[in-house]
């Protein structure tokens, strides 16, 4: 599909209180914090996301497969809307890309032949670039296992872990992940040695990944 | 030994890249493995397969819950099929479809492909089965 | 009748096919039909119930006027015609020529059982050891190998499905009549020779052929040895090799292919040299083989060969014009990744397999049960756009008929289970696009409790719910406000899409013609019947998937482009005079009857040769020779009877045979040999009385057969006896025709009819021509209509057959078909009167005015047409505009404008890419109820997705408000549109520098003009059709069509259409200086007669009127179609039914009963 920047295209809809299927949550918007949206798109993140997904027709295939919309706070459906009508914040806001398992049964399933699953995964991109509160903790998770992982070539558990609390600087992190760690350790599924594999083996695509990361 | 099988598709492989396809081999090693008249598949299955509910990061994200919950469909469709043991070819899946049976107390047995087919070459070490439940675990061991 | 001269070839008898057939064939041409299948009426040969009556009534399709020319019966059981010849199993060949003087191959295949030997007995299906999925049933239940395509056609013999028959020759040996034609004897007619230098092969191949086979198989070692081997005798079969020394095979292929060019050619060729075969295809050889070869693949083949070329009968035939009525193919959604499990998952059928579930002779005798399990259906889902308006299926287009097809199937449905049966349609847009069909929709929602569930449902699976009641079909789907739901079936029907007919794709490239981007034929633009290629037509489903009114209505003016190409060649022109001499004294002759009796070769000897039944007809003083003839059902046969009416000199004839609906032509053919009215012969059916005794079960009563045979026959004496010998009466027709209206519609039928010959005064009351296009600028798929505009003016005026009158209204009219006198007036108020046979009102409609949504309180409030306009004209200036919004369904598809206009969506589409073309910053949001983008539009709606524009559905009860600003929010916006979307589950604010309307289309056809032609208009306006299915652009009145706005909203292609359907439809009459009715009609015995008018009133045909200064009812002859309803009402007996005279009938009846008492 060829990509033609457009400006955000809703500068003209407003959305009223809603009514039934935010679940509590306070999505609606004032007219000022709208305007500050439309005056400084620092640019318009989203339109990649919104390439794939621009020829929608909202007929819900794609909730209806997504064995985890029951998790969802935003049905996929919902949130290819808020794309469409450039809610950044709201879909920054929503964990509902982060629960996406990237399973393919929408995008086997979509009528339209949309790419969502990668468009799900174009969204987990932008969220962790863009380092949001949010999703704080999952970006900071994946780091923590990639960091080791690059540095080892295989992940380190027991550093990956350590990185990962001493991230999130929170002190009683650790303690949740107590129990689980004893098990594991039982099991010989973590190790306190360090891994004796040949560093910087994985180094080669790390860098291209980041090369193509920063293409996009 | 009448010992069921069953398999999962990972949606990777399958629905993501090659389709049925490939799904058709998987299910080629597998009965060649065990035996066609002990493989039973999973209603639906190949490109209409359920997910496992662990991929996408899904497993490493923290919700545990909305994952467990998730994987109810695939533990269903497993325990609907009587196997006693469910193989899976994407490691994935082995994690969630294993922590799926810990969690609910299912008895079914969760392997890799792999371990299966070490084990029918008569390759698999003594420290590789971890995952093998006690009717297979004494199978043929390697230098044994 | 008149004869016209020339001809057309239809390709395709379903039901677009039968209709363009039936309508060159009533204006006169020959008209050769011909269909792949061994069954006529496509499609709907499988479908029993069609809305909005949700019954049949094909039949309404048959002539009308002259009608006895074909035979009056269940057009789903057959069709006879004098002007049409039929020819099943045919398939096209090749074309060649040029527009009005094609030349054109057909290939009949064999269908292994002679038909004329046939007699259905159904023996040979009892022995056949092969069980088949019939497709008749969708293959739903099993057929034997040897069976009848259809069970209900007339005729209907037994055919053998090749590919599945063993050639067990089972059924050769129990063929009473020895029809079926398996034996080795035909094959050893065959001849094949085999040219390769190599002994090896020359006699394995031999040996296989000649001996294993059955063939007769001569072998060449050279090239120059076969050629003087082809010049010695004719061979069927040449396989030859490639590679031989001296001469090589291409070589001898060439010579050969000189020497006798119907040779087929198989090349025989190493791996090396499968280039060379290839190339040899190119000149002619039909396949090649690669040595070495195995039996197993090299056999069949030859036998491909042999059953596909030398058991076709080939023939050759000229015509005038071709007409394509393919039809279209289904989806099949098993293919791929088949979420919906079809063919896996019980209860999981196709549309057209839940047809036949539906129908009387499906699997289940009509029963709602699941023809896997036999489990009975209670709930049944029906899933939309199977293979439609689904880009991952390569199917960015609607198939149009889903919707509609799905609501009838479960109103159908509901119906049969006797109320006992949930149902749920899920869809993503309700295309209820057609005339009434909204109304249809909500009345099913509505009194009958369809659910319609928007939302689409991704996959099925099956599941046992955990109490065991309801089904075991488990669909999830989500709702418009997000909720996930699951759901229980017992049976999910899946709305198949359209594909390309098969063989669409090939035949287009042979005959040059090119496929539109979706794969079916293209048609030219502005037209959806012509093609690229002149003289070349398509009807129906052809170039798209169609409903039954739209395929009828395109066929018909498929028909009109077929016959403008051979009336402009000349083939139109040239009457044969009438043969049959109408003999004025028969009155006063006693009947004088020849009577012969079919021994259906010699089978019904022994029962009717010298028995009671020939002493009993004999002691009959009309009777006047009793003859008996072998076969009646052959030409030979036939001849013979011709033979006897001459050597006896009867002035009447019965026949005693069998079928007697198939003989219409051949009764016009004898009719012509001997001199004898057509009216005065009758066949009747003695078979189906002496049948049962020819059967295993010879304990038949033979005396009670006998009898049966014996009644029969003494009622058609009887009815011969009494019928009236006066010849048929008929009207005189004022060859010349009004048309109504100088919109596209109008201008496009009177130029049709003048291009056949015929005067024509156009009439329009504003000062230009021209209606809705003086002010449309394009269309969606961009062709201008300026141009349209402005050819077709052109045309009218140059056209020396046209009278324009502008600044005309009509204002009166009296008359019926063949004579009407209408009154006009011009704008000074000065009268003029016209003369005419036929009307057509094309008197058109306009866009609805409105005042919703504060139209007209604000000029950033306009409707699409404003738009348009402020577009042509450059008045509304979009460059500065950053948002839009357009509401569609305005006071439409509501009451009391309860219907959808059909145009809107397009417009709203064309208009907003239009927008966006201009400027890609302009925020476009369209509401829309359900978006009509039907057929190949659905691209476009998709493109509209792709550039940006977004699209809010709402609902009529949450139907979006807008607001006028006052000046201090105004915030340099216009309007402000307050509407709900549904996916948000919000209310959302529009803040708009322009909103457009689609209001839709109201007619133009005031009830008075409508009445003053003896037309009706329906509770919108729009014209009243007599039937909306199968006459589409008639009224009940003979001699009056509608077409374009005046009948329905439709675009411009379509209201084309319309107007060269309607324009087909009175050439029909038009073409005849007198037209003659059938002989089944009503007259008035004026002695017995009150005046009462109670037959007026009761007459569906308007065809009775009072004339005051006669004080006599009179009927108009061609108007009557003798349904005898004045008849049973008259409370004196004065109103007859001719045909059904008292004393006939009396007769008739005692002597039915005398047999069998």
């Amino acid at each position: 599909m060829k990509s033609r920047s457009l400006k955000p295209l809703t500068p003209s809809l407003k959305e009223r209180s809603n009514h039934d299927s935010d679940k509590g949550r306070n999505m609606s918007q004032s007219p000022q914090k709208e305007n500050e949206y439309e005056t400084s798109p620092p640019h318009d993140t989203l339109a990649p996301v919104k390439d794939m997904v621009r020829a929608c027709i909202q007929c819900g295939t794609c909730t209806g497969s997504c064995p985890n919309a029951f998790a969802m706070d935003m049905t996929p459906r919902k949130l290819w809307r808020m794309v469409l009508l450039d809610r950044k914040d709201e879909i920054f806001q929503s964990r509902t890309f982060t629960l996406c398992s990237a399973c393919y049964y929408c995008t086997l399933r979509c009528p339209r032949g949309l790419p969502l699953t990668e468009a799900m995964g174009k969204l987990k991109q932008i969220a962790a670039r863009e380092n949001l509160k949010a999703h704080k903790k999952s970006i900071r998770f994946y780091k923590s296992f990639l960091d080791s992982v690059r540095r080892h070539g295989r992940v380190h558990e027991m550093e990956f872990m350590t990185l990962y609390f001493l991230s999130m600087k929170d002190p009683f992190m650790p303690l949740k992940f107590t129990s689980l760690g004893m098990k594991l350790m039982g099991k010989r599924k973590v190790s306190i040695e360090i891994p004796s594999r040949e560093p910087n083996s994985l180094e080669a695509i790390f860098r291209k990944v980041e090369e193509m990361e920063e293409r996009i | 030994m009448k010992i069921k099988f069953t398999v999962q598709d990972p949606c990777q492989i399958v629905r993501k890249s090659f389709g049925d396809p490939i799904a058709d081999d998987l299910r080629f090693v597998v009965k060649t493995l065990v035996g066609e008249e002990n493989f039973i598949d999973m209603t639906p299955n190949k490109s209409n397969n359920y997910c496992c509910g662990g991929g996408g990061g899904f497993l490493q994200s923290g919700y545990v819950d909305a994952r467990r919950q998730y994987g109810e469909y695939k533990l269903k469709q497993i325990l609907a099929t009587k196997a006693d043991y469910c193989i899976t070819a994407c490691h994935n899946c082995h994690a969630q479809i294993h922590d799926l049976a810990e969690h609910s107390g299912a008895n079914y047995h969760t392997v890799h492909l792999w371990t299966l087919i070490c084990l029918s070459l008569g390759i698999l070490g003594e420290n590789e089965r971890e995952y093998l439940g006690p009717d297979l675990a004494d199978v043929a061991v390697y230098g044994a | 009748m008149k004869k016209k001269i020339g001809k057309a070839l239809v390709v395709g008898a379903g039901i677009s096919g039968i209709r363009s057939a039936l309508d060159l064939a009533e204006i006169g041409y020959g008209v050769t039909l011909i269909d792949r299948s061994p069954h006529l009426g496509g499609i709907l040969s499988q479908l029993d119930y069609q809305f909005p009556t949700d019954r049949c009534g094909m039949c309404k399709m048959l002539p009308l006027v002259d009608r006895d020319v074909s035979s009056q019966y269940c057009l789903r059981k057959g069709l006879f015609h004098e002007n049409i010849e039929i020819l099943l199993s045919t398939e096209l060949s090749s074309v060649e020529g040029e527009p009005g003087h094609f030349h054109v191959r057909l290939r009949q295949k064999s269908n292994w059982v002679d038909p004329d030997l046939c007699v259905g007995c159904g023996a040979c299906a009892q022995v056949c050891p092969v069980e088949v999925a019939d497709t008749f049933n969708a293959g739903l239940t099993s057929r034997k190998a040897i069976y009848l395509p259809v069970p209900h056609a007339i005729p209907n013999p037994y055919i053998i499905d090749m590919s599945a028959c063993t050639r067990c020759g089972a059924c050769e040996a129990v063929c009473p009549t020895g029809a079926i034609r398996l034996s080795e004897q035909e094959r050893k007619k065959f001849r094949i020779l085999v040219v390769d230098d190599e002994l090896i092969v020359r006699d394995s191949l031999k040996a296989w052929f000649d001996d294993e086979a059955g063939f007769t198989v001569d072998t060449s070692e050279s090239g120059p040895d076969a050629l003087d081997k082809l010049a010695e005798r004719s061979y069927q079969l040449m396989l030859l090799d490639i590679k031989m020394p001296g001469m090589d095979g291409v070589q001898v292929l060439q010579k050969a292919k000189e020497l006798s060019p119907d040779l087929q050619v198989l090349m025989m060729t190493a791996y090396a040299t499968v280039e060379t075969a290839v190339e040899a295809m190119k000149i002619g050889a039909i396949d090649y083989l690669i040595k070495p070869f195995d039996t197993e693949t090299l056999i069949p083949r030859v036998l491909r060969v042999y059953e596909e070329i030398e058991v076709s009968k080939g023939r050759e035939i000229e015509v005038g014009s071709l007409v394509f009525c393919g039809g279209t193919s289904y989806f099949d959604p098993a293919v791929g990744k088949n979420p919906f499990g079809y063919k896996e998952l019980p209860g999981v059928v196709t549309s057209l397999e839940f047809e036949r579930i539906l129908s009387g002779s499906g699997p289940s005798q009509g029963k709602l049960v699941r023809p896997n399990d036999g489990k009975p259906i209670k709930k049944v889902a029906w899933i939309q756009c199977v293979g439609s308006r689904d880009l991952q299926t390569n199917s960015d287009f609607c198939s149009n008929i889903c919707c509609m097809h799905s609501i009838k199937e479960a109103l159908v449905a509901k119906e049969k289970s006797g109320g006992d049966l949930e149902t749920a349609i899920f869809y993503m847009d309700m295309r209820t696009f057609g005339k009434s069909y909204q109304r249809y929709r909500e009345e099913a929602e509505r009194s009958h409790g369809v659910r319609f569930e928007r939302g689409r449902v991704h996959s099925i699976i099956l599941d046992k719910p955990a109490d065991e009641t309801g089904g075991d079909l488990k669909l999830s789907y989500t709702d418009s406000s997000g909720t996930v739901h699951e759901e229980h079936f017992d049976m999910t029907v899946l709305a198949v899409g359209q594909r390309p007919s098969i063989g669409a794709e090939e035949s287009a490239k042979a005959l040059d013609i090119p496929l539109n981007p979706w794969g079916y034929w293209e048609t030219e633009p502005f037209s959806m019947t012509r093609s690229r290629r002149d003289g070349i037509v398509l009807g129906g489903a052809y170039s798209g998937l169609k409903d039954i009114s739209e395929s009828v209505i395109q066929a018909s003016s498929a028909a009109l482009s077929a016959s403008r190409v051979i009336h402009s060649s000349g083939g139109g022109l040239a009457p044969e005079t009438k043969i049959v001499p109408e003999n004025a004294d028969l009155l006063r002759e006693r009947p004088k009857i020849l009577v012969t009796l079919c021994t259906c070769d010699d089978a019904f000897s022994k029962f009717i040769k010298g028995q009671e039944l020939v002493s009993r007809l004999e002691r009959d003083p009309a009777v006047n020779a009793i003859e008996f003839v072998e076969r009646t059902c052959t030409a030979t046969g036939w001849e013979s009877i011709a033979g006897l009416a001459e050597k006896h000199r009867p002035n009447r004839v019965l026949i005693g045979a069998c079928l007697p609906y198939v003989y219409a032509r051949k009764i016009g053919e004898l009719s012509r040999k001997s001199g004898i009215n057509p009216s005065l012969m009758d066949v009747v059916d003695i078979r189906s009385s002496l049948f049962p005794m020819l059967g295993p079960e010879e304990e038949a009563d033979s005396k009670q057969c006998a009898a049966m045979a014996e009644s029969t026959l003494l009622a058609g004496l009887a009815k011969l006896k009494r019928a009236n010998p006066s010849p048929a009466p008929g009207v005189r027709i004022h060859q010349r025709a009004l048309v109504v209206g100088g919109g596209i519609a109008g201008m496009t039928a009177a130029l049709a009819i003048a291009d056949h010959g015929f005067e024509v005064d156009l009439i329009e009351k504003e000062n230009q021509l021209g209606g809705n296009l003086s002010w449309l600028k394009s269309t969606l798929s961009g062709h201008s209509t300026h141009d349209l505009l402005n050819d077709t003016v052109t045309k009218i005026e140059k056209h020396p057959l046209i009278q324009v009158h502008l600044d005309s209204k009509v204002v009166t009219s009296f008359g019926q078909v063949g004579h009407f006198l209408t009154t006009t007036q011009d704008k000074d108020g000065q009268p003029e009167s016209f003369e005419h046979g036929v009307v057509i009102l094309a008197t058109g409609g306009e866009e609805a005015a409105t005042s919703s949504f504060n139209h007209g309180k604000n000029e950033a409030i306009i409707t699409q047409k404003e738009l348009e306009q402020g577009l042509e004209h450059n008045s509304i200036d979009t460059e500065k505009m950053e948002s839009i919004v357009m509401i569609q369904c305005v006071d439409s598809r509501m009451e009391p404008r309860n219907y959808c206009s059909r145009v809107c969506c397009s417009s709203a589409l064309k208009h907003a890419l239009a927008l966006k073309e201009k400027n890609a910053n302009v925020a476009i949001y369209i509401f829309y109820r359900d978006m009509m983008s039907y057929g190949f539009m659905e691209t476009y709606f998709t493109k509209a997705r792709k550039a940006g524009i977004i699209f809010i559905q709402y609902n009529v009860n949450e139907a979006p408000e807008v607001v006028i600003p006052d000046n201090a929010e105004r915030n340099g916006k216009a309007v402000q549109v307050h509407g709900y979307d549904p996916i948000l589950g919000r209310k959302v604010e529009i803040d708009a520098d322009l909103l457009v309307l689609s209001t839709g289309i109201v007619p133009n056809l005031p009830s008075g003009l409508a009445a003053s032609f003896g037309a009706s208009i329906d509770q919108d306006g729009f014209f009243a059709e007599a039937d909306t299915k199968w006459r589409p652009v008639d009224s009940m009145k003979e001699g009056v069509f509608a077409c374009g706005l005046a009948h329905s909203p439709r675009s411009i292609e379509e209201t084309i259409a319309t107007a060269e359907a309607a324009a087909q439809r009175s050439l029909r009459i038009l073409s005849q200086e007198y037209l003659s009715s059938g002989k089944v009609v009503a007259s008035v015995r004026h002695s017995l007669c009150s005046l009462c008018e109670r037959c007026i009133e009761v007459c569906p045909y308007e065809a009775r009127s009072l004339d005051r200064d006669l004080e006599k009812i009179l009927v108009n002859p061609v108007m009557c179609q003798g349904c005898g309803s004045c008849a049973a009402i008259c409370p004196n007996s004065a109103s007859v039914l001719e045909g059904f005279h008292e004393e006939q009938i009396f007769e008739t009846i005692d002597a039915l009963l005398e047999g069998t008492i």
